[in-house]
């Protein structure tokens, strides 16, 4: 069935420009035409009024929380996790965030909901699975007890440990090579707590079988060794260098830098909704404290790697997805990537680090009906990303929250 | 709210006129369809329907399909669809589960209590608790318990991870393997007594799965709340019943659900879809005459009833039962009283649902024909609210 999409102004995250007085026709859950002016006949056709209409919105770095910090000693069940991880995506769809790349949950809960999303057993975004995140004993682990991470050690068991999650049906590998803002004392982001073996190691089985590879690295060494070894993507990056920096352009390897991680405590909150956001999901001190000291080598990391011309995507590593997409896609927008830069980020370079640039992540004739449409101009200011007023997953209109 | 169908199961019988008032999640008006309203209230004209009260299936498993060398996740998932699509698609608002792995019955409970997720309300039994050699090994709801303090280790456990009841494997079943036969009884004296005492002490039910007149009257005798097939039986049984005022959850889809016996559509189209190998069809319709003979007997004897299919998916179960029942002999309106007000009892939930009565959860459900003319017309569902919310409405498919 064809769907014309008219009477709005595309942002195709192709070019800066908006193209006015715009419409997209679809033929089922393709897109087939976008055209300015007279718009061709369709079966159906949806007024725009005048909305903005965009790719659906990406987070690259999500494991499907409710909240980033749950305590160590979760209260729930496996199948509990499973439902809530669940729930959490779903909501996601609904707030326009059409597809996730989930860089770590245990059991493969994130495989499991992208075969129901897929087949329509459930209403879900698109999911690119990541299954468990792989750390050595004594690595970055922010919850413990029965939520514990995959160890491995040895290089052995790190091709035993990727091998487990290529067998479970993932698209990417994560490993976590250094620890991060939420650990405990050992859990220092300046070492590098894979041999480099390991890390050799694990890349390459997953390289050779076909699975990129994503690398929480936070220490510049820690992120040249997995450059070298070949990673797709690397996460966080709170202390890179320039050298480091250059590297990751020079291989095209994408960046994720996860800015909510450090920004959003409620010591440098400066927006409604990221005021909002650090009311309700209170860190504990010592992390508030952690996340404040490393908010201005952060944003010194992400300026080397926007100077070297690194590819950016958006991932925002807070939970639930469905608030913190957006809250990332302003953080990086304000950061230095302005408003259109941001968007590209949470699309085009988003789809791409998933590899599904082919068929997601820009408005072009050819590509999946994968479509957001908001009330106000984005590129004027990105917080206009809020006022959602339609949902469209595989040209099926999932919200439709039009005025009239 | 204001629910204007044109007949509302109330007082016994479908009444016309009247209409069912919902606010706050529960039933606070059935009274004349005319009547005052209050002005904010948003009325849904049925225009022809017959409202009664939303459906239950008290002996369910939520698996469907079967999958080899799933994940939890997978099950998980898997199980959230089909309790859904019950609810949304056959109007079962609410279920007792009689077997599930992982506790993911008691997942879906609190998920679908606390309004993060869709689905019926759920009396959760998680695992089904059995002995090494006993009945449902392989079906992988089953936990394998020996000796007594085995029992009382895993009824514990149970507990500790919220079910609501025990489901407890006295004897063998219709599906199994050679030496698991319904003629036979599993468990040991004095590993009966353990899990039933441990029970009693800790206040919860026991659900019994009992397919022979010793292991019927057995866990008659130790105190179940509920027996579960009682494929063969005797007289003794159904005198113990009574007594005991044990409820009896016949299951007849077990034994009648065969290529040779399906009749209508529905039941045809399961059969095919359900792929059972020769074996269990000849097990199943050898046991046929005599369950069908003591679910006979038991009904209208006295012996408490409620509803309960033991088949999968839930989409199917409940209505299928349904079917069975009248097609065994019971009246369509003794059928409904089974899925409904007896369910509900069965359940200790009779305050709060089970019938549509002033101050209930309004769980409700519309259908277009009348089901006490024809049982099969609960299929014509076209409304279903659960907590006084619309969680389907079908009357867009006429």
């Amino acid at each position: 069935m064809s769907l014309l999409l008219t009477g709005g102004q595309i942002v195709d995250a192709t070019r800066p420009e908006p193209r006015r007085d715009a419409w997209v026709l679809l033929d089922g859950a393709v897109i087939r035409e976008v055209g300015q002016g007279t718009p061709p006949r369709a079966e159906r056709t949806l007024d725009l009024g005048g909305a903005w209409l965009l790719p659906g919105l990406w987070d690259v770095h999500t494991h499907l929380r409710s909240t980033t910090w749950t305590g160590r000693e979760p209260a729930q069940t496996f199948p509990e996790t499973v439902l809530e991880h669940g729930r959490n995506a779903m909501d996601a769809l609904l707030a326009g965030v059409t597809s996730l790349r989930v860089v770590g949950v245990a059991g493969w809960a994130d495989v499991a909901w992208r075969e129901a999303f897929a087949c329509g057993q459930h209403l879900g975004p698109r999911l690119f699975c990541c299954g468990d995140a792989i750390r050595t004993t004594a690595g970055h682990d922010p919850f413990g007890g029965a939520r514990r991470m995959v160890a491995a050690d040895g290089a052995d068991a790190f091709v035993q440990a990727v091998r487990e999650q290529i067998l479970h049906g993932v698209d990417q590998i994560k490993l976590i090579t250094t620890g991060g803002i939420m650990g405990a004392g050992h859990d220092v982001m300046s070492a590098v707590m894979f041999l480099r073996e390991e890390l050799t190691a694990a890349v390459r089985i997953a390289r050779q079988r076909g699975v990129p590879v994503a690398v929480h690295a936070t220490a510049a060494l820690a992120v040249k060794w997995a450059v070298e070894a070949g990673a797709h993507s690397i996460e966080h990056g709170y202390l890179l260098d320039e050298e480091a920096a250059a590297l990751m352009a020079c291989r095209g390897v994408y960046y994720v830098p996860t800015l909510a991680l450090s920004h959003l405590t409620r010591d440098q909150a400066r927006t409604p909704p990221e005021e909002a956001y650090c009311a309700e999901h209170v860190l504990p001190d010592g992390f508030r404290e952690r996340a404040n000291r490393f908010a201005p080598d952060h944003e010194a990391s992400f300026r080397l790697a926007r100077e070297a011309g690194v590819k950016i995507a958006s991932g925002s590593d807070q939970g639930p997805p469905r608030e913190a997409a957006l809250l990332e896609i302003e953080l990086l927008a304000r950061q230095g990537l302005g408003p259109h830069g941001a968007i590209v980020a949470a699309t085009r370079t988003s789809a791409e680090v998933c590899g599904a640039a082919d068929r997601l992540g820009t408005v072009e004739p050819g590509k999946l009906a994968d479509l957001i449409a908001v009330t106000a101009n984005p590129l004027e200011d990105i917080a206009n990303l809020r006022r959602l007023a339609l949902v469209v997953k595989d040209g099926r209109v999932i919200v439709d929250r039009r005025q009239g | 709210m204001r629910l204007a169908p044109d007949l509302v199961y109330a007082g016994g019988r479908f009444q016309p006129g009247l209409g069912v008032d919902v606010a706050g999640g529960r039933i606070v008006a059935v009274s004349d369809v005319r009547g005052p309203i209050a002005e904010d209230a948003q009325v849904i004209d049925l225009g022809g329907g017959y409202l009664l009260p939303g459906l239950w299936d008290v002996h369910v498993h939520l698996e469907w399909p079967r999958l080899p060398a799933a994940t939890v996740a997978e099950l998980t998932v898997q199980y959230a669809a089909n309790a859904t699509q019950g609810l949304v698609e056959s109007g079962v608002t609410a279920i007792r589960t009689a077997g599930v792995p992982h506790f993911i019955d008691v997942a879906l409970k609190r998920a679908y209590a606390g309004g993060r997720l869709v689905g019926p309300r759920i009396f959760a039994g998680g695992w089904f608790l059995t002995t090494t050699a006993g009945h449902a090994l392989g079906t992988g709801f089953a936990r394998t318990c020996d000796g007594p303090m085995g029992f009382v280790r895993a009824i514990r456990e149970q507990m500790e991870n919220g079910v609501d009841h025990v489901k407890l494997n006295l004897s063998g079943g219709i599906f199994g393997p050679g030496w698991d036969r319904h003629w036979h009884s599993f468990l040991l004296a004095e590993e009966l007594e353990a899990a039933f005492t441990i029970c009693r002490q800790r206040g919860y039910r026991i659900m019994a799965h009992a397919t022979n007149p010793e292991a019927v009257k057995t866990a008659l005798r130790l105190g179940a709340h509920t027996v579960e097939h009682g494929y063969i039986m005797d007289d003794e049984c159904l005198a113990l019943f009574r007594e005991r005022q044990v409820w009896y959850v016949p299951t007849l889809g077990i034994t009648h659900l065969t290529p040779a016996q399906a009749t209508t559509p529905q039941e045809k189209r399961w059969v095919e879809q359900r792929g059972l190998t020769p074996e269990i069809i000849k097990r199943a319709e050898d046991a046929v005459p005599e369950h069908r003979a003591w679910f006979q007997k038991a009904l209208g004897s006295g012996v408490k009833m409620a509803l309960g299919s033991d088949l999968r998916p839930l989409r199917d179960s409940a209505l299928l039962e349904m079917g069975l029942w009248v097609r065994d002999g019971a009246t369509p309106w003794e059928t409904l009283l089974a899925a409904t007000r007896h369910a509900a009892d069965l359940c200790g939930a009779l305050a709060d649902l089970g019938t549509v009565e002033v101050g209930k959860l309004a769980d409700l459900i519309v259908v277009r024909e009348d089901p006490l003319e024809d049982i099969h017309n609960l299929r014509s569902l076209q409304l279903v609210l659960k907590d006084g919310r619309v969680v389907a409405d079908h009357r867009d498919r006429g």
